[in-house]
């Protein structure tokens, strides 16, 4: 693994939420992806049965502090679409919620998943999307794809996921950072830009925000072996994590420039978050052949918590972290 | 576990990802020092996981622990420093 090259990240470099989010933000405010990397924490829900996971320490559904975004839905194609197509001609661009599985760019062997796809175009029988999304996959991978799809192509892509498994809504609840209200399951959804302010952002029931307490959790979480097949849903959650981490001081060391060991501090940081979705899919595989690997999952989530630490200091030197609401 | 000399983990690492980067050439062919992600070879993030569990496999090993602490994984040397350190450790 790489540390990465020395500019800043692109929208590429977030997750299967943020990346198409960024898009849609950088429309209203060119600072977009400086704010999502300000925004970027893992605080952890610890009183619920299964975890949920915050990413962001600032709403991202806050448009510009005068309207927000907030899930839409319908119970059938043509009534969504003829919405999206409202909100797309009043707006100018619409994030959808697509699904992995469906969509058909998508080279993902793995279980469907909900997406943010960005619609940004219309013309007659054909939509525009612009989607982000990048992704190591044993397929090939995910990649960007920008183009002009068929009606039944966006159709297909806007197929509801049910039953929609637990954690996969607890994503979409907490996608922008902050609980929002979801519109029941088998519907299909997209974001509508609602033109309030922002409902207040905060976290209901007790989570762990301070992020030592939180790389505990998460290595006691990880190394259990007898808890593998329940836990291994959320090792796309550790990705993002991951992904949302390594973006934020890429970013950080592009626009702030860190020099000697605040710079390799940064990077180290960035290498020691990249390891933790190949320790966690090394370990899962592990356990899949009856070899569990608790001892490699702990020596990493170690590594994790003093190289968090130090690149979380020079974060905050440099203004870089947003305090929890 | 046997005790696995240098060779033997060398040309296994080469022969993994010869075959990992779909190549049909001799793995006596790749150098100690070829880059995994370069002009000859072409292993992602993915493919390498799967590496790192068939050289587990094909050598009878346990990786060290500190495989994703802080190792890094640039050329073929490295994958051969860390099976080695599993084979010793096997031994151990």
């Amino acid at each position: 693994m790489s540390p990465g090259g020395a500019g800043p990240p692109g929208a590429e470099a977030l997750s299967c939420y943020t990346a198409n989010l960024a898009l849609y933000l950088a429309h209203h405010r060119p600072d977009a992806l400086a704010h999502i990397a300000r925004s970027v924490r893992l605080a952890v829900r610890t009183d619920t049965p299964v975890p949920a996971f915050s990413h962001h320490a600032t709403a991202l559904n806050d448009v510009d502090r005068l309207s927000h975004l907030a899930y839409a839905a319908a119970v059938d194609e043509d009534a969504a679409l003829s919405a999206i197509s409202s909100e797309l001609r009043e707006q100018g661009l619409v994030l959808v919620v697509s699904n992995t599985s469906t969509m058909e760019w998508s080279v993902s062997d793995k279980a469907a998943a909900p997406h943010f796809l960005l619609v940004d175009g219309r013309r007659r029988g054909e939509w525009h999307v612009d989607d982000r999304f990048t992704a190591p996959r044993p397929g090939g991978g995910e990649r960007p794809y920008s183009g002009w799809i068929s009606q039944a192509a966006l159709g297909r892509s806007l197929t509801p996921i049910v039953p929609l498994p637990h954690h996969l809504r607890l994503r979409n609840v907490h996608a922008f950072g902050f609980p929002v209200p979801v519109p029941p399951d088998g519907q299909i959804h997209w974001l509508t830009r609602s033109p309030q302010p922002p409902p207040a952002a905060a976290l209901p029931g007790r989570w762990m925000t301070d992020i030592a307490a939180v790389i505990d959790v998460l290595e006691a979480f990880w190394s259990d072996p007898q808890a593998w097949p329940e836990r291994t849903p959320f090792l796309d959650d550790m990705w993002a994590a991951a992904q949302h981490h390594t973006f934020r001081y890429r970013h950080l060391r592009a626009e702030a420039s860190p020099t000697g060991s605040d710079w390799a501090a940064v990077s180290d940081a960035i290498l020691a978050w990249q390891d933790v979705p190949m320790a966690l899919n090394f370990a899962a595989s592990s356990q899949l052949r009856g070899r569990p690997r608790p001892s490699v999952v702990k020596a990493t989530f170690e590594r994790l918590r003093e190289a968090e630490l130090r690149g979380r200091a020079v974060a905050a030197a440099h203004g870089h972290i947003h305090p929890d609401p | 576990m046997t005790d696995l000399d240098a060779a033997t983990v060398g040309l296994t690492v080469k022969r993994v990802v010869v075959r990992e980067s779909r190549l049909s050439i001799d793995p006596m062919q790749v150098a100690d020092d070829e880059p995994l992600r370069g002009e000859l070879l072409h292993v992602t993030s993915v493919g390498l996981l799967g590496m790192l569990v068939r050289l587990e496999d094909e050598l009878g090993v346990t990786l060290p622990d500190d495989l994703f602490a802080g190792q890094s994984f640039h050329t073929v040397a490295d994958l051969v420093e860390v099976v080695t350190r599993g084979a010793r450790r096997s031994v151990a």
